[in-house]
């Protein structure tokens, strides 16, 4: 093993003791935040946005949940911005901060009570702080989207998001729905904003997840625009700055920051894994308890798996105006598939699924 | 009518809740459905041509039993034309190989087909019980799916049979699926995931026609058609990668029972998204010789190595994670430990493929070039195929046998191996295992 492990003093500065484990290399807490937070940066500059700029800077829309990921990721990102601007006297691009107001998604923690401290947090960025039902105002076709789903306009957005939701037969169909919404809603928002693109505050562990449970429900054909950065068939491109980081090291960052930080987070939002009800825990949530469980012995395992998902390639055609497109989930449907099922074929093979987990609306 | 009515039938009772979708049926209803369901996947992929002579791998286990009674079925019913028998392999391991082959031998007298068994002592010259006392638990899997592989085509050709079926069933795929995602390996991915593997340079096709069968319902046939086969597991088999994507799946399957064919269908989908590059240059010595299935008889589906298989990867991969931080990050005064930070352009010769034990020179390598091995003649994408060179290292740790290098003749060699093998291990049996574990 190395000497420095040794005198246990920081594997990167050489001077202050180490005081955190970061993949096998001890590093002191300056060092640890400095290296936490060169990775999305590294990520970010990789995707060049600021080369497009023209008069206009580019804006990124940034979704913040109110958990750790997302959070940091903020933070991260408004250093950077406040460096450059400090060193060009201008921003690259703009950050505008989107909070999804759905009681069903956060904790008992009340989302406008952290939305407003981020708010004063980070004052320097757009602030939107949306309800989840406003999908059905701001997303115009949501509605005959997912009638096979079971949605119906009702008189309010709110009775709208009730109906749909009442249809959901089970635990995973109704993460599965929620989770279409909130994209759906993200993805709206930020078209009526004009905004570049979208950055997601999503950890490895938390692509890893999501690679798993795509392959899981049947997505697996289109997996890479579920974790790969770049465009995507909902019209606007998403990055994953921080693909690079472990949840747990991101618990860790926070932890190394001052205590005023710590207190913007809302920890532990989703992942309750509860083993004791098997068939009531949504396929995401089982996926999500399995990458922690094994994560914790096998972190770089887990990391490869976004790696090996990212190494597959759509097909040049999956992009094309022409190619046919799930009504539900807005994802390229496999052309083999398309001519087999043709009687369903605006539905891909996952989404059909879904629909058998849901109530069908009342009539024809 | 009945109180509780099947749902196809709706005269006899249901005494069944079908696993794939939790439809109620009577017995003779699932049994019909299950045998339709075979069928259709047998027409729909083409599997068959009128006249073929079908090898069904059989390992006496759940699978393998109700492949060959289905078949049979089938192939009475719908008039395939189809000749049947059974290969089996003799891996060696007493307590179970030995028992399950009786089971074989009475399924060939209850289906009326002709029975062919090859032993890996005889081709190889070591039982699997020789090759655990001398590689340990760990691992062992590697070798007898590897010599698996080669046995049945070896058993297939000896009888002059173009085509193989097993009894993989849709949770082995699932699992292989996800396995292969867990371990990175997207070339086996690709491979694995197709109903019918035919390669250019063998004449031996394999399929598997239980596919888009359960597991559970593979079991639930047996039973309700009181089936004659053999339920222990292979006494090597221990937790690995598989198991881990095993575990995963059953608990999927509770959540959403269609899981497994989602699964499956991932697994198809995917296999069209693999880079031709690298699918050619494929991660494992030789894409044929390199098994794709790590089940067939085994038994058990749980695994063809140790867990150590898990965390070796994950010490390979962190360390490979460990160098290109230093790379990137000893940029100033830093006292290298290791001189690591020289490969700038392509960082570690180590790809992520676990696999390969040799630095692969050219990124993208050509198409694999199919040829015999030197030494047995096998089908091989290497110069020697990689049975042989399992034997190699089996060879040289045997005690008071001389390396052999250069042996050109297949018999003579196996010949001497398995002379040695009965003189110098005497009692091969499980005394190394407990140490392992």
């Amino acid at each position: 093993m190395p000497a420095a492990q040794l005198f246990n003093d920081c594997a990167d500065c050489h001077s202050i003791e180490a005081s955190i484990d970061v993949r096998k290399r001890w590093l002191c807490r300056e060092c640890f935040i400095k290296y936490i937070g060169s990775k999305p940066v590294k990520r970010v500059k990789s995707y060049r946005l600021k080369e497009e700029v023209t008069e206009q800077p580019q804006k990124l829309l940034l979704p913040v949940s109110g958990g750790v990921s997302s959070v940091v990721l903020l933070q991260i990102l408004d250093g950077l911005l406040q460096r450059q601007f400090s060193n060009r006297g201008r921003k690259p691009y703009e950050l505008h901060l989107l909070m999804v107001e759905a009681p069903s998604l956060v904790s008992d923690r009340s989302v406008a009570a952290t939305f407003n401290r981020l708010k004063q947090k980070f004052p320097s960025h757009t602030c939107s702080l949306v309800p989840l039902p406003e999908v059905f105002k701001l997303d115009s076709s949501i509605c005959e989207d997912l009638s096979d789903l079971g949605a119906q306009r009702g008189k309010t957005p709110q009775a709208s998001l009730d109906t749909l939701l009442s249809c959901s037969k089970t635990a995973s169909s109704r993460t599965d729905v929620l989770q279409l919404l909130l994209t759906r809603l993200i993805v709206a928002f930020a078209k009526v904003n004009a905004c570049n693109a979208i950055l997601w505050g999503h950890s490895n562990s938390r692509l890893a997840a999501k690679a798993l449970s795509s392959v899981s429900k049947g997505r697996g054909g289109y997996l890479p625009f579920d974790i790969a950065d770049g465009p995507t068939p909902w019209g606007i491109a998403f990055y994953y700055p921080l693909r690079d980081l472990f949840k747990s090291e991101l618990v860790m960052y926070t932890n190394a920051l001052p205590d005023d930080f710590s207190g913007l987070v809302v920890h532990d939002l989703a992942s309750v894994p509860t083993y004791t009800a098997l068939r009531a825990t949504s396929i995401d949530d089982l996926l999500s308890a399995y990458i922690d469980n094994q994560g914790e012995k096998y972190p770089s395992l887990m990391a490869n798996v976004v790696r090996t998902a990212g190494k597959l390639q759509m097909p040049v055609s999956a992009m094309k105006q022409s190619a046919s497109i799930c009504g539900i989930c807005a994802m390229p449907i496999p052309e083999t598939m398309a001519s087999q099922e043709s009687d369903e074929s605006n539905i891909c093979y996952a989404c059909q699924r879904l629909r058998l987990e849901t109530i069908s609306p009342r009539g024809p | 009518m009945a109180p509780n009515p099947c749902a196809l039938c709706t005269d006899s009772r249901a005494v069944i809740i079908r696993p794939k979708n939790h439809q109620k049926l009577c017995r003779a209803c699932f049994i019909s459905l299950f045998e339709r369901e075979i069928h259709e996947t047998i027409t729909a992929s083409a599997l068959f041509q009128p006249g073929e002579r079908i090898a069904i791998g059989a390992s006496g286990g759940k699978d393998s039993t109700v492949l060959a009674s289905v078949l049979k079925t089938l192939n009475d019913r719908y008039n395939y034309g189809l000749k049947l028998l059974l290969l089996s392999v003799d891996e060696g391991i007493k307590g179970y190989r030995d028992d399950s082959l009786e089971t074989v031998k009475r399924n060939a007298v209850q289906y009326d087909m002709p029975l062919e068994i090859v032993g890996y002592d005889e081709l190889y010259g070591w039982t699997m019980d020789q090759v655990v006392a001398q590689v340990g638990k760990k691992g062992n899997c590697t070798y007898c799916g590897v010599f698996r592989r080669q046995a049945l085509d070896r058993g297939a050709a000896k009888l002059g049979i173009k085509h193989v079926v097993t009894g993989h069933n849709a949770d082995d795929f699932a699992e292989t699926v996800m396995m292969n995602l867990l371990r990175g390996d997207l070339p086996r991915l690709a491979r694995a995931t197709s109903i019918l593997t035919a390669s250019p340079a063998s004449d031996i096709k394999r399929s598997k026609p239980l596919k888009y069968a359960y597991e559970k319902e593979i079991v639930l046939y047996a039973h309700h058609k009181q089936l004659d086969y053999f339920s222990t597991e292979c006494i090597y088999s221990p937790e690995a990668f598989r198991g881990s994507a095993r575990t995963l799946i059953k608990d999927l399957e509770k959540i959403r029972p269609s899981s497994i064919l989602d699964i499956v269908r991932s697994g198809e989908d995917m296999a069209r998204l693999v880079p031709p590059e690298l699918l050619s240059s494929s991660s494992c010595d030789g894409g044929i010789d390199g098994e794709e299935e790590a089940k067939s008889g085994c038994g058990s589906t749980k695994g063809r190595s140790g867990h150590g298989e898990m965390v070796d990867l994950e010490k390979r991969l962190a360390e490979n994670e460990a160098a290109s931080a230093q790379e990137t990050e000893v940029t100033l005064s830093s006292a290298n430990d290791r001189p690591l930070d020289v490969v700038q352009a392509k960082p570690k010769p180590k790809p992520f493929s676990i696999h390969d034990k040799r630095q692969k020179g050219r990124r993208k390598a050509a198409a694999q070039q199919m040829g015999k091995c030197e030494r047995c003649g096998y089908l091989s994408s290497q110069r020697i195929c990689k049975a042989c060179m399992l034997l190699e290292g089996l060879n040289k740790n045997r005690p008071k046998t001389t390396i052999e290098i250069g042996v050109e003749d297949e018999d003579s060699s196996t010949t001497l191996m398995r002379q040695v093998a009965s003189l110098e291990i005497p009692s091969a049996g499980t005394g190394s295992i407990d140490e392992q574990s």
